[in-house]
């Protein structure tokens, strides 16, 4: 028998899909900041997607302080480095080292 | 204008939360539909407008789920608004917000022109459907073994042994069985997508996902595709997908029409 689409009240699944991981995002000369911190589209958008986990755990306050935090703490100390004539900054971009400190 | 005068303005402008783009000359207000029923308005420039609502320069947020999914649905509805509307329009994602006001927005759509309008004339008498592909599980396990002669022998074997005796033989089968049903589930999702291709202009198969709650709990997923379709294939699609539903342990779920929010693109902007 053909099938017809349709669109009931459990299908709020597609809709939270579609809202959250599709659709168009903007892009980042126009988009909003936070706290001086430029917040992507496509970050905004990894947050929200796994936001009801997050929320459920509590680590979305977290993650979005300690990032924006972190984040402005590395543009603080923006460090120059001094090129020589014939060098140019081709990449710049933030970076982490982690270590780990056994117990005594 | 002093330097403090700047910072004024900037933060009175506040923002413009998009729900969509569309095809529109008149700048026009659409009532309070918007999240948190907001004025919700257009924004023209030429032939194009952003469906726009004006707010505070920060995205929504909050711990509330059921807040947030109240959003998300004020905004999904805006954009059903906007197609009885204006039939097509480029769905933005939830919380896409401008920072500034009406002219940044209109800046916005004059410095995207092209590739807006390209879009809504490439999406034209298009949308965008879901389809889903579920099996029962058992009933492809039975079938598996009654068209295989040594798995069929083997599981007879089992069944005259006792209960201990047949524990590695009964492993040997499950494997077998699961591999070739594994098999079987790639040649049918092969099936299955090029049955839906020949009705579509363009799809996605999505990850799978192996379960789905609610009535088909008890059934696992073979295919999810996201499927533009133009209006007048819809009905062909609908032909398919019943053929396939109708098979025995196999059922079809298919939802829509939804704005293009799988298909919509504008490149690198």
């Amino acid at each position: 028998m053909k099938m017809k689409p349709s669109r009931l009240e459990y299908d709020i699944n597609d809709v939270l899909e579609n809202l959250l991981n599709k659709g168009l995002i903007l892009t980042a000369d126009v988009i909003i900041s936070v706290a001086g911190v430029p917040l992507l589209g496509v970050n905004l958008r990894a947050a929200l997607a796994g936001m009801e986990t997050m929320l459920e755990y509590g680590m979305m306050e977290a993650w979005d302080k300690s990032t924006r935090e972190w984040y402005i703490k590395e543009s603080a100390r923006k460090v120059t480095v001094p090129l020589a004539e014939d060098e140019k900054s081709v990449i710049r971009t933030f970076g982490s080292v982690k270590c780990s400190r056994r117990k005594e | 204008m002093s330097k403090n005068g700047v910072v004024l303005e900037t933060e009175a402008r506040g923002g413009r939360y998009v729900y969509c783009i569309v095809n529109n000359t008149n700048e026009l207000s659409l009532d309070n539909i918007g999240i948190d029923n907001a004025s919700v308005y257009t924004v023209s420039y030429r032939d194009i407008a952003a469906v726009v609502h004006a707010c505070q320069s920060q995205p929504y947020e909050s711990k509330d789920e059921g807040k947030v999914k109240e959003w998300i649905f004020s905004h999904n509805e805006v954009i059903d608004k906007a197609t009885e509307h204006f039939s097509t329009v480029l769905p933005f994602s939830f919380d896409s917000i401008i920072a500034g006001d009406d002219n940044t927005v209109r800046d916005w759509l004059s410095k995207s022109y092209e590739k807006l309008k390209q879009e809504l004339e490439r999406l034209k008498d298009k949308a965008e459907y879901t389809v889903r592909i579920f099996y029962d599980k058992n009933r492809l396990e039975e079938k598996i073994i009654g068209q295989d002669q040594a798995l069929k022998e083997l599981k007879e074997k089992i069944e005259r042994m006792p209960e201990r005796a047949a524990y590695l033989l009964q492993r040997k089968l499950e494997l077998e069985v699961k591999d070739a049903c594994n098999a079987m589930l790639v040649n049918l999702a092969e099936e299955f997508i090029s049955k839906v291709k020949e009705h579509v202009e363009e799809m996605r198969v999505e990850e799978r996902v192996p379960q789905f709650p609610g009535k088909y709990g008890e059934k696992k997923m073979i295919l999810k595709v996201s499927c533009l379709v133009h209006r007048n294939k819809v009905e062909g699609l609908g032909e398919v997908l019943g053929e396939i539903n109708d098979r025995e342990g196999y059922d079809v779920r298919f939802t829509g029409p939804w704005a293009p929010f799988s298909f919509v693109d504008l490149g690198e902007t």
